[in-house]
């Protein structure tokens, strides 16, 4: 299978990925399918791009499984190449968690930075928590004399 | 002891001059901003750090404070805070492979390749100015009391030489350094000052670890880290991003690169990075002379020093020793008493994954220790095995993180169709455990087992074609029962604080970040490496300041205590001066 030119895929393994996706991630409740967020077009190309070592066993994966079902495709590679099926999950996996419209239904704002006092008493000073504690005693072993 | 020129010249602001009986004129007449000018590359120094983590920048910045011509080689780079990847939305993809703690994962041309098919544990470890700090949850938990007498109090291991007690002053100035945040008053350890930065919030995660061990009795304390809560000492206040581990991009974790390096520097200390050293050269006399080492473009290069300290881990400070070898060292240099690579201890651990109803912002940082606690930390007979453990509470992460913990996917079943882990159940999983997680992460004590090492491959080199380590290393029935015990526990505690679901990776395999114990101290040249001063036995002018030189390797994270240790070395280095022999 060939693929075109640069790093991206050709229109072949992208229809194919994008079958393999959504046995991975079907749409279930609020969430959508992993192709409904186009996991196998601009979301998968930025997956390649920050994991590049994922593309040789991910195109392996989209080879095996040209031509065939892709739910026995899918577990086919599971039970005969795992660095192949490894490859197909982190990439449709982390390409479908990088969409924003993920993310929003979710509730996953990313890594944000986060503001707090740092001055502040904190609740576990004054909801007896710590009291607690402190009135069990030491825990430590001194050293022997 | 073969006749030696005496350094009293050392420290002295001046280009070192060896002469016999010298006068000295003591380290405290010297005025830090007269330190002496940065040394050019074929100058013969003072002093010669191998490794710019934790250790060696101690040990750089004191030294050079005092008037040392200090050159530190660092086979890594100055580490970029952009190149972070926190801020980014890939981060918990790139956390799995560029960020990875593993070397093997990353296979970046600094890091060095380890073969660990004989190991139970693979080492971590990161090659840079920082050194494994960089990629560290800045746990802060210095050793115990019982830490140093493990010989005299449960029979097992050995006892330091010194104290608890002989370390605290040391620790009180390197937290002061660093920007320890945290609560005191911990009744896990003895009475000790305030630290330097007030605790970080310990976020809805940490209130739900404690919530467990407040019913259950147990001890449990806000966690203490190297990851100030105001900005301090040249670092940010933490922003509770949660990428501790990949690299803080806040510049708000306490690394050397920020802490101590600017400091050292200053003082006229010379950092050289992309440095990578694969021999210590020796003369006829029996002392050590200087380093050969190559550049990031390939060129060999020597180093002359009238003392050498190794701080490059348990693995690469045994590796380089064992690469060292000569007529005079056949087995490797300081390696009389057979020791050296040996009794690795890496620190079995275990963890507990708790799953609840609430909403808990499992995502949000610090990455550090939310809660830690030391409730069966001390040695009980009754259990069937020695020394203990702590527990610490983690974050778990984004939504890879309903599967992964630092950066490798642990928290699964095993596979056997798709249908079981994709599909339909992977969206309740994620919905299950993304935001509703905790993580405690259990870190058990590693007795020291010679049969546990570091040796020379005979076949894998790194990318400048010297020999790459290997790990033997099994765990043993005492830290099998140990995990053991402190996993039931951690799943009463977990339960106790209501988690509707729980899962342990037990003996997690990519777990090697504290590497201790192989060159370890003592007082006899027949049963240790290095006396109580991190002086080899064998030369006496080589040093080791690293966590290679412990004897035992507590049951917490070693960070604190490896730094206070080098403190105190490089403070006997400093007073000892007059009396430093060198080729």
């Amino acid at each position: 299978m060939s693929e075109t030119a640069g790093s991206s895929l050709s229109a072949e393994q992208r229809n194919i990925l994008g079958s393999l996706a959504d046995v991975l991630i079907p749409a279930y409740q609020r969430m959508p399918a992993a192709s409904a967020v186009g996991v196998h077009e601009s979301l998968i190309d930025e997956v390649l791009k920050h994991r590049s070592d994922l593309r040789e066993d991910l195109l392996r994966a989209l080879a095996k499984a040209k031509g065939r079902n892709p739910t026995e495709a899918a577990n086919e590679l599971l039970r005969s190449d795992a660095p192949a099926f490894n490859a197909l999950s982190l990439a449709v996996s982390g390409a479908y968690y990088l969409s924003p419209a993920v993310r929003k239904l979710l509730g996953y704002p990313g890594q944000e930075a986060v503001s707090y006092d740092p001055h502040a008493t904190p609740d576990y000073l004054t909801n007896g928590m710590i009291e607690r504690v402190l009135a069990r005693g030491r825990v430590y072993r001194p050293t022997p004399r | 002891m073969p006749s030696a020129a005496t350094l009293a010249g050392m420290g002295k602001g001046k280009t070192l001059q060896l002469r016999d009986g010298t006068e000295w004129e003591g380290a405290m007449s010297i005025d830090v901003r007269q330190a002496p000018r940065p040394g050019r590359r074929d100058e013969e120094v003072d002093v010669l750090i191998v490794g710019a983590g934790p250790s060696g920048s101690v040990a750089a910045k004191h030294l050079s404070a005092a008037g040392f011509s200090v050159v530190s080689l660092e086979q890594g780079h100055f580490p970029d805070r952009n190149a972070y990847a926190g801020r980014r939305p890939e981060w918990e993809l790139v956390s799995q492979k560029q960020w990875h703690p593993n070397p093997n994962v990353r296979d970046l041309p600094r890091d060095y390749p380890i073969e660990t098919s004989e190991s139970d544990i693979n080492p971590l470890m990161f090659a840079g100015v920082g050194g494994s700090t960089t990629l560290y949850a800045a746990h802060w938990t210095p050793f115990l009391p019982s830490d140093f007498r493990t010989r005299s109090l449960d029979g097992v291991g050995d006892d330091w030489p010194f104290t608890y007690e002989d370390l605290l002053p040391y620790l009180d100035e390197i937290e002061r350094e660093v920007g320890v945040s945290g609560m005191p008053g911990n009744p896990a350890y003895p009475p000790h000052g305030s630290y330097p930065t007030p605790p970080l919030p310990i976020g809805k995660i940490g209130y739900k670890a404690a919530q467990g061990l407040d019913k259950l009795g147990w001890h449990w304390w806000p966690g203490t880290n190297a990851i100030p809560s105001v900005p301090y000492n040249g670092l940010n206040a933490c922003v509770r991003r949660g990428t501790c581990m990949t690299g803080c991009p806040e510049g708000a974790k306490s690394t050397s690169d920020i802490t101590y390096w600017p400091h050292a520097i200053k003082n006229g200390a010379r950092l050289v990075t992309g440095a990578r050293v694969r021999e210590i050269e020796v003369n006829d006399n029996g002392f050590a002379t200087g380093a050969v080492y190559i550049d990031a473009n390939g060129r060999e290069h020597r180093q002359r020093a009238s003392v050498i300290i190794l701080c490059a881990n348990g693995i690469g400070t045994p590796r380089l020793l064992l690469l060292s070898r000569s007529k005079r060292f056949p087995d490797g240099l300081a390696n009389g008493s057979g020791l050296v690579g040996k009794r690795l201890m890496m620190h079995p651990f275990s963890a507990v994954l708790g799953v609840y109803e609430e909403d808990l912002e499992s995502w949000r940082g610090p990455f550090g220790q939310n809660v830690d606690s030391l409730q069966f930390y001390e040695t009980d007979e009754k259990r069937g095995f020695v020394r203990g453990a702590k527990w610490g509470a983690f974050p778990a992460g984004g939504p890879l993180g309903a599967t992964a913990f630092v950066g490798s996917k642990v928290f699964v079943g095993d596979e056997a169709n798709v249908e079981e882990s994709w599909g339909e159940n992977l969206h309740r999983t994620v919905e299950r455990r993304f935001g509703h997680s905790v993580v405690w992460g259990i870190i058990g004590e590693d007795l020291p087992e010679e049969s546990n090492r570091v040796v020379l491959d005979p076949v894998l080199t790194d990318s400048d074609g010297i020999p790459a380590p290997k790990i033997l290393y099994k765990f043993s029935e005492n830290s099998q029962k140990l995990l053991q015990f402190h996993v039931a526990r951690c799943l009463e505690a977990t339960k106790a604080a209501g988690a509707i679901e729980t899962l342990v990776v037990h003996q997690m395999r990519d777990t090697g970040w504290h590497l201790l114990g192989t060159c370890r101290m003592g007082d006899s040249s027949a049963t240790s490496v290095v006396d109580q001063w991190g002086r080899a036995h064998d030369v006496p002018n080589l040093y080791i300041f690293d966590g290679s030189s412990f004897p035992t390797s507590g049951g917490v994270n070693p960070t604190a205590t490896i730094m206070s240790v080098a403190l105190r070395q490089t403070r006997h280095l400093i007073a000892e001066r007059r009396s430093q022999e060198a080729a």
